[in-house]
């Protein structure tokens, strides 16, 4: 399987993806620390690959979306974008809007 | 046109001057500023205003920034761009000094 299929795979399988260093209980970068605590802040749950355990995914994962940097959010497939757009979304209500379908239902 | 020959990097550093030069080259009008985050040249907080960025979706905002510095995120002479980039309309809010 191709890297590309092994990609595509796991967004088909999980609506919230977060591609980070580390764990979202051990994040090893601050930028993934700072993805994680966005979406634990709106208990959302959500999928994450830890690139630094996965090399072909570290790299392939950034030409999948054109996105050079990790982490990654991807919301239902589509790439969402680093931690900086994450964060600009959370203050400005956006994320929160974007993930209300995942939310579970009784927030 | 005026190109701008790209130097090779003589140091495995950039320094601001250099990254302010490559995004004044593609955005002449922009407002840059930029932080060492670690002082370790490698880790920048850069914000820019720019009205090229009016309408722009956030994520076509940072890809065009994140394309200008793709080789140096590539070879890790920058290890990580925090960007702030906003339109002359939005910067009244997001640029309020916050130290």
């Amino acid at each position: 399987m191709t890297v590309e299929q092994r990609i595509k795979n796991i967004l088909d399988n999980h609506p919230i993806v977060l591609f980070m260093k580390g764990t979202p209980e051990m994040p090893q970068c601050g930028f993934s620390a700072r993805a994680c605590a966005v979406l634990t802040k709106l208990n959302v749950p959500y999928f994450s690959v830890n690139v630094l355990e996965d090399q072909e995914i570290r790299e392939g994962i950034k030409v999948y979306g054109n996105w050079p940097t990790i982490p990654q959010l991807y919301v239902r497939g589509q790439l969402i974008g680093g931690s900086d757009i994450m964060l600009e979304m959370y203050q400005s209500g956006e994320l929160q809007a974007l993930l209300k379908k995942e939310l579970p239902s009784n927030s | 046109m005026l190109t701008i020959e790209m130097k090779p990097y003589k140091n495995e550093t950039m320094n601001s001057e250099l990254i302010k030069e490559k995004i004044l080259g593609l955005l002449p009008e922009a407002l840059v500023e930029i932080k060492d985050l670690t002082g370790t040249q490698n880790h920048w907080e850069v914000s820019i205003i720019s009205s090229q960025f009016e309408g722009l979706p956030r994520i076509q905002r940072h890809k065009l920034i994140l394309d200008l510095f793709s080789d140096e995120l590539k070879t890790g002479i920058i290890h990580a761009l925090s960007l702030k980039l906003s339109a002359p309309s939005e910067a009244r809010k997001s640029m309020v000094p916050n130290n």
